[in-house]
């Protein structure tokens, strides 16, 4: 919305279909996050497009870790952006963005362990494997192996899980971890304990 | 040195993060079972941060960021109510805007049917916004306009599509605010509401009824 001289006036820009809206007024795409987050609030609905198209891969990144499976990370990934959307107004750029939008991810997630056990994807779901860098039976071991880590990983008591992934996809400090998990230190570091020797044990002693 | 107590899970996490050294564990150096369970915590921590998260398919990212944009614009319009014309500004920004704009046409079509058909009639809106001493809560300037503009049908057996269709247009707008306010805890300033109407000279509020009629023909209301 624009004033002129007092004069209320609508922007006609809403209802634009998607690629529209991602292709006018000149080159949004090349805006900093922190420009892009001004040009939200002031209006410019394709300007969350860009900060989509540039987070989603890291957050659903994140989401996946956590739930083990792609319809459920896209719906947790769906509900992070819509989140930092409602939330847009209150970012400060203390942080990055992404550092912003990491925070609200890991959020999201540890409602959603929470809530609901994680079921994994089979190993044959549609995936997207580099055929160049390796035979393909060499590729089907792989995944079965990480496929049953995943599910080791999905079976562990909720801490412990949470403080796994942070600690060892997110590289959070123990401190880090014990601030967003609402634990001392010293829990933080047991949970990433115990989560390590349950996951031996049902992973059975094999390779491990 | 076995009589000892066993290295604490602590400990052993520390020497597994490389933050504490080992030769600060004597007790490592002459415990098997401490040194197994060390090996063993290195081998599996580093079996879990082998896996990857598997790649989508290439279009994968594309239907994923065109869904956000279906549900971010779902959420910027009320699920699809009838407030495009609001044009990409927040709803912190078009509060007061949109609180006037259901005021002034409460105002309007209450005056003007109660000028044409029930003369007795107070407009109730009017006369709650006169009352407006302290801050009044969202719900209350929604709730006065949709009152009114709940009544109005009763009024309208004659038939006036245009009033007909303004209301509607006024209840939408009343009820996406009162969904807004619910889900956002929104706090408006009840007095920039008031400035809002007041500030309206009759040639801006005969545009912004022009406006809302213009948005509501263009979308097929
Ligand atoms: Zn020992």
């Amino acid at each position: 919305m624009t004033t002129h001289g007092g004069t209320w006036r609508p922007t006609w820009v809403i209802g634009m279909p998607y690629a529209d809206a991602r292709d006018r007024d000149g080159p949004i795409g090349s805006l900093t996050d922190a420009e892009l987050v001004r040009a939200c609030l002031d209006g410019r609905p394709d300007a969350f497009d860009v900060i989509v198209e540039r987070h989603q891969r890291t957050v659903y990144r994140l989401c996946y870790r956590f739930v083990s499976n792609r319809e459920d990370a896209s719906d947790l990934s769906q509900e992070v952006f819509l989140r930092a959307f409602r939330a847009l107004h209150r970012f400060r750029g203390d942080a990055t963005l992404g550092t912003w939008l990491h925070r609200i991810a890991v959020n999201a997630c540890l409602t959603r362990v929470s809530a609901q056990a994680p079921a994994t994807e089979p190993i044959n779901a549609d995936r997207h494997i580099d055929e160049r860098e390796e035979p393909a039976a060499e590729q089907l071991v792989r995944a079965e192996r990480a496929e049953r880590v995943r599910d080791a990983l999905a079976q562990l008591p909720e801490k412990q899980r949470a403080a796994l992934i942070l600690r060892v996809y997110e590289e959070m400090t123990h401190r880090e971890i014990a601030i967003t998990l609402g634990t001392s230190v010293g829990a933080a570091k047991a949970n990433v304990f115990h989560a390590l020797r349950n996951l031996k044990r049902l992973l059975g002693s094999e390779t491990v | 040195m076995t009589h000892m107590a066993h290295s604490t899970p602590e400990e052993l996490i520390d020497v597994v993060d490389g933050t504490r050294r080992v030769s600060s564990l004597p007790h490592l150096a002459d415990c098997a079972a401490c040194r197994a369970q060390l090996d063993e915590l290195r081998a599996t921590i580093g079996e879990v941060a082998a896996i990857d998260v598997p790649e989508p398919p290439p279009l994968y990212w594309r239907q994923l960021s065109a869904r956000v944009h279906d549900a971010v614009e779902r959420e910027r319009f009320g699920a699809g109510r009838r407030i495009w014309f609001l044009g990409g500004a927040s709803w912190d920004t078009v509060w007061p805007w949109a609180a006037a704009a259901v005021l002034v046409l409460a105002v309007l079509v209450t005056t003007r049917r109660g000028a044409e058909r029930q003369p007795q009639r107070t407009p109730t809106s009017t006369v709650n916004l006169a009352q407006q001493d302290s801050a009044p809560s969202v719900g209350s300037v929604t709730e006065s306009a949709r009152v009114d503009a709940e009544r109005a049908p009763d009024a309208l057996n004659a038939g006036d599509s245009a009033d007909e269709s303004l209301i509607a247009f006024m209840q939408d707008l009343a009820e996406s605010m009162d969904a807004e306010a619910a889900g956002v805890s929104l706090r408006p300033d009840g007095s920039v509401t008031d400035a809002a109407v007041a500030e309206l000279s009759p040639e801006e509020r005969a545009e912004m009824q022009r406006l809302l009629q213009d948005a509501m023909r263009g979308s097929g209301v």
